[in-house]
């Protein structure tokens, strides 16, 4: 059950389209290649690829980024219907920086019928998209084939290293874990409370815009306190369940995953792309 | 006179300031990546500061820090790396107004503070990240600047050519001069964000201090007797314990004396509010009694191993591990010799060892709990109403485990309860009543001999709700696709009251939430009265099971008049309705009411707002004898004068006799059967008969 699909859900009456609704954190049942990899493994590529972008982002480099993440895609079997469906004023939203970055006069501009449209605005426009979709699509694919209990103790081992500078690792790993239990239980409460505001609306209400901007925002403060009154006493519930099992002392970053030989194989490929692909374009 | 936090220590992070920390991150977690998508997402970007602002109001810096940690590293995997300089601004922005609520800080000081701290270091950050990533510097200023020449483009069409000059130098030296320009664009983004800041936090703050007040420091682990030595917890004496919470103007617990020893099943039992739960506390050693002595051989050991386990009340809110398996051994230091199978399967869950912990049903995830205690080898087992919220069947699983741990495994088992029914198993009974220990009635006043039966002719006049061939499935087209109902046609007429029963996963919730138009069926139709029941979303009144999240106002009277839109005088007349005196009740926080005072405040603003029937999910479930007498005799009364179909959504059919008079089974998505409920009782009887 999904409670994020109830967003899209107001006024709608016809119910064969496929409903707006985020799909991220959520594992892909079945198994694959990717589904086995150790979950360090998947969080460090997602890295580089973040790194890779970020020191070079042209069509090339963001080229390679995108063909490791379909490689991903594949060998994960993901299916289409995974991706997150997103709202039509989203597109829209996109659809106007486009037509501004059209107009924006850098070069080369091309004259269409008297209309000048800047072509160089489109390729960056383009660019930077396709950039941002590379990137959200590279972290996205951990949740697809990650159960989430494994991604806390990955993480915990991952920062290992930062305990010699006495960063407090285990405490934030610890957090990790229970920030991914908790989230489900959040997103429920949110759903409860969204039903409860719609509950409330009704037909006679006044449509005057001041008295309507008002009322959106009391009741955004409104919505606010509660889901925080009720986040502290659902973490005081955990605080009892925690202390209940003997406190934080014991260690609970147990990585039952160990990295392979194909995680190996994984990072030494994704390095060496990176650090070529990098080294061709700058030579 | 603003509460100061009473333990500010050093050193580790204790279980409840990371409670808190993660779950407020979340909720900051949860407005950013929706801001991310939402139109004028902005708005909840910046609130999204507001949990981590309560946070650094009532716990250390480094609570934050773990905090906003924990949602970025989980952020990353939902928005990508969007999400660190999200959750930092955040996190930052937050600890400062935080800190200045704690202080008490004029708003020019936060103001002054905040620029002349975090402005510098978000500067220089901000300057080497560009200065770094140059080639990313380039594309990033590019968009913003096509954007803006696009904007440019607009105005000089509309002929405003002397501000798109002036707007097109400025944009140049902007541009140009990155180093200095995004810095000074900073200054102003912080100072906007602090004072927005500032205005959503306070609301909330405030709010959280009138419910909590600052955070009280529980007795460390171990019940304040130190770690040292092997805990023995059993036989424990009570003499003359006498108990008050700080601040309360009575006692919860007077002159209670009792004993308890290993291989004993003893139930504590009481109505809500007789002090069953503090007693449980005082067992478990997390109060220390105001007066009086408790006596143990040795150290509480509160969830050591051979110490004290407790099971408590709220299925969900106990597990802390992703996978089944995982949560058994939960917080052990040392896994290699406990046999989580074998746990397992004393508890029944064997099979489910490697499913997740959010797919099991509450009597699941009790007995989960339960089998998290049995790990420890327990000699003290507390269960603070662990059957409350569970239905039939699971509370008989549970007793039964209960009574077999104590006779068989010697474990000393303290079961706290308001159903009386339960204590027969036990071999001992501890009744309290208003704080006191008193005599065990010899026939226990139990749900059985409460109820009174009252007919009411149900009137089969023009349906009020119409399903025809409703189905329903989440997350359609993608792997996640999940049928909750299957072809359901239901007619509800007016006056009449209709249980509807299922297991967990059998599609009553969701044919609650169609029901009240919350949800769009995928398939059929959904009709209130002649439209769909989607367009009418409020005319069906809906009472969630936590009713603590569907009452939104800051006081009683206000959140009566804001859930029906009605006058004052309206408002109190339907406290009145559902038993709330006007003059005790009308001006109480919502913050400080039971869960059954807020049952009623949401059934008051149901109430007056006139609907045409109203859905109960759950409503007896946790109320004690006289809790439900009430609310039976208050639905009873809305059916008979105000004429309203009623619909209870239910686990099992333990509800007070008469009270609804058709039953809906659902089974997987279907609808199982549809009768009278004196058919269904009847047949019940007669198969119980030998």
């Amino acid at each position: 059950m999904n409670p994020l699909a109830t967003w899209g859900e107001r006024r709608r009456t016809r119910p064969p389209r496929r409903e707006p609704e985020l799909t991220f954190l959520r594992l892909v049942p079945g198994t694959s290649p990717m589904h086995r990899l150790w979950a360090g493994t998947k969080i460090l590529v997602a890295a580089a690829l973040a790194l890779l972008v970020s020191i070079s982002p042209s069509w090339a480099m963001i080229g390679v980024a995108g063909a490791i993440v379909v490689l991903e895609l594949l060998f994960g079997r993901i299916p289409v219907g995974a991706f997150p469906r997103l709202p039509n004023w989203f597109y829209g939203l996109l659809a106007v920086s486009a037509l501004l970055s059209l107009w924006s006069s850098t070069e080369p501009v091309v004259h269409l019928g008297g209309i000048a449209l800047s072509m160089g605005g489109l390729e960056e426009w383009a660019r930077f998209t396709v950039l941002a979709v590379v990137l959200v699509v590279s972290g996205a694919v951990i949740g697809w084939t990650t159960p989430l209990g494994e991604i806390a103790p990955a993480l915990a081992r991952l920062g290992r290293p930062l305990r010699w500078l006495r960063v407090p690792v285990d405490e934030w790993a610890l957090a990790v874990a229970l920030a991914i239990r908790c989230l489900p239980l959040l997103i429920d409460e949110i759903r409860m409370l969204g039903a409860a505001r719609r509950l409330r609306t009704h037909d006679n209400e006044h449509r005057a815009p001041k008295a309507a901007v008002q009322r959106v925002l009391v009741e955004m403060h409104d919505l606010m306190a509660t889901a925080i009154v009720a986040s502290i006493r659902r973490a005081r519930d955990l605080a009892d369940a925690i202390e209940a099992r003997g406190g934080l002392g014991g260690s609970t970053a147990f990585d039952g995953a160990r990295a392979g030989l194909a995680d190996a194989v994984v990072l030494v490929a994704t390095t060496a792309v990176c650090v070529v692909s990098l080294a061709v374009l700058h030579l | 006179m603003r509460p100061r936090s009473t333990h500010r220590a050093h050193g580790r992070l204790t279980a409840g300031e990371l409670a808190e920390a993660v779950v407020l991150a979340d909720l900051s977690l949860a407005l950013t990546v929706v801001g991310q998508v939402v139109p004028l997402g902005g708005a909840l970007l910046i609130a999204a500061v507001v949990p981590l602002a309560v946070v650094a109001a009532r716990h250390r810096l480094r609570a934050v820090i773990a905090g906003a940690i924990a949602a970025s590293a989980v952020g990353f995997l939902v928005i990508g790396s969007a999400a660190f300089t999200s959750l930092a601004a955040c996190a930052a922005l937050g600890a400062l107004v935080g800190a200045a609520d704690r202080r008490g800080w004029t708003r020019r000081k936060t103001m002054f503070v905040g620029l002349s701290v975090l402005w510098p270091i978000a500067a220089v950050v901000t300057d080497v990240l560009l200065f770094l990533f140059s080639d990313l510097r380039q594309l990033v200023l590019d968009q913003v600047r096509n954007g803006w020449r696009g904007l440019l483009h607009v105005l000089r069409n509309v002929g405003l050519d002397r501000i798109a000059d002036a707007g097109e130098h400025a944009l140049s030296w902007v541009i140009t001069n990155w180093w200095l320009s995004v810095p000074i664009v900073l200054f102003f983004l912080i100072w906007f964000g602090i004072w927005l800041a500032e205005g959503l936090s306070g609301p909330a703050l405030r709010r959280v201090r009138n419910a909590f007040g600052a955070p009280v420091a529980e007795i460390g682990v171990g019940g304040g007797d130190g770690d040292g030595g092997d805990p023995d917890p059993l036989p424990v004496t009570l003499r003359d314990v006498r108990y008050r919470y700080p601040n309360a103007p009575h006692d919860a617990l007077i002159g209670i004396d009792m004993s308890m020893s290993r291989g004993e099943l003893v139930a504590i039992v009481g109505a809500n509010g007789s002090g069953k739960s503090t007693l449980a506390r005082l067992l478990a050693g997390r109060r220390a009694p105001t007066a009086g002595t408790i006596e143990r051989p040795g150290p509480v050991g509160l969830g050591r191993i051979g110490g004290t386990a407790i099971v408590f009340q709220r299925p969900e809110a106990q597990v802390l591990g992703v996978r089944v398996r995982d949560d058994v051994v939960w917080g052990m230091t040392d896994t290699r010799d406990i046999d989580v199978d074998a746990v397992l399967d004393r508890v029944g869950l064997r099979e489910l060892a490697d499913r997740e912990t959010s797919t099991l049903s509450g009597g699941e995830l009790q007995r989960l709990a339960m089998a998290a205690a049995l790990a420890r080898r327990p000699a003290f087992l507390i269960s603070d109403e662990s059957t409350a919220m569970v239905d039939a069947e699971g509370r008989a699983q549970l007793v039964g485990i209960m009574g077999s741990l104590a006779s068989d495994d010697g474990i000393g088992v303290a079961h706290v309860t308001h159903r009386a029914a339960e204590a027969g198993a036990a071999d001992r009974i501890v009744t309290l009543d208003h704080g006191r220990v008193v005599a065990t009635p010899a026939r226990l006043r139990g749900e059985e001999v409460t109820d009174v039966v009252h007919r009411i002719a149900s009137n089969q006049g023009q349906p009020i709700i119409t399903l025809e061939g409703v189905g329903h499935v989440y997350s359609r087209g993608t792997p996640w696709a999940n049928r909750a109902l299957e072809n359901v046609d239901l007619a509800i007429r007016a006056g009449e009251a209709v249980v509807l029963v299922g297991h967990n996963g059998s599609g009553k919730s969701t044919l609650a939430w169609i029901l009240a138009g919350l949800v769009t069926p995928s398939e059929g139709r959904a009709l209130l009265g002649e439209e769909p029941a989607a367009d009418r979303v409020g005319r069906v009144g809906l009472s969630f099971q936590h009713a603590r999240l569907q009452v939104l106002r800051p006081t009683v009277l206000e959140e009566v008049r804001g859930a029906a839109r009605v006058d004052t005088l309206v408002a109190r007349a339907s406290l009145a309705t559902v038993g709330l005196n006007p003059n005790e009740f009308a001006g109480r926080r919502v913050d400080e009411l039971s869960g059954g005072q807020l049952r009623r405040v949401v059934l008051a603003g149901v109430v007056a707002s006139h609907p045409r029937a109203l859905v109960l999910d759950e409503p007896f479930a946790g109320l004690d004898a006289d809790g439900r007498a009430e609310l039976d005799g208050l639905l009873t009364n809305l059916r008979r004068r105000h004429h309203l179909a009623i619909v209870i959504v239910s686990h099992d059919l333990d509800l007070p006799a008469g009270l609804v008079d058709r039953v809906v089974e659902l089974e997987s998505g279907r609808i199982a059967r549809d009768e009278p409920i004196d058919d269904v009782l009847g047949v019940q009887e007669r198969e119980a008969r030998p």
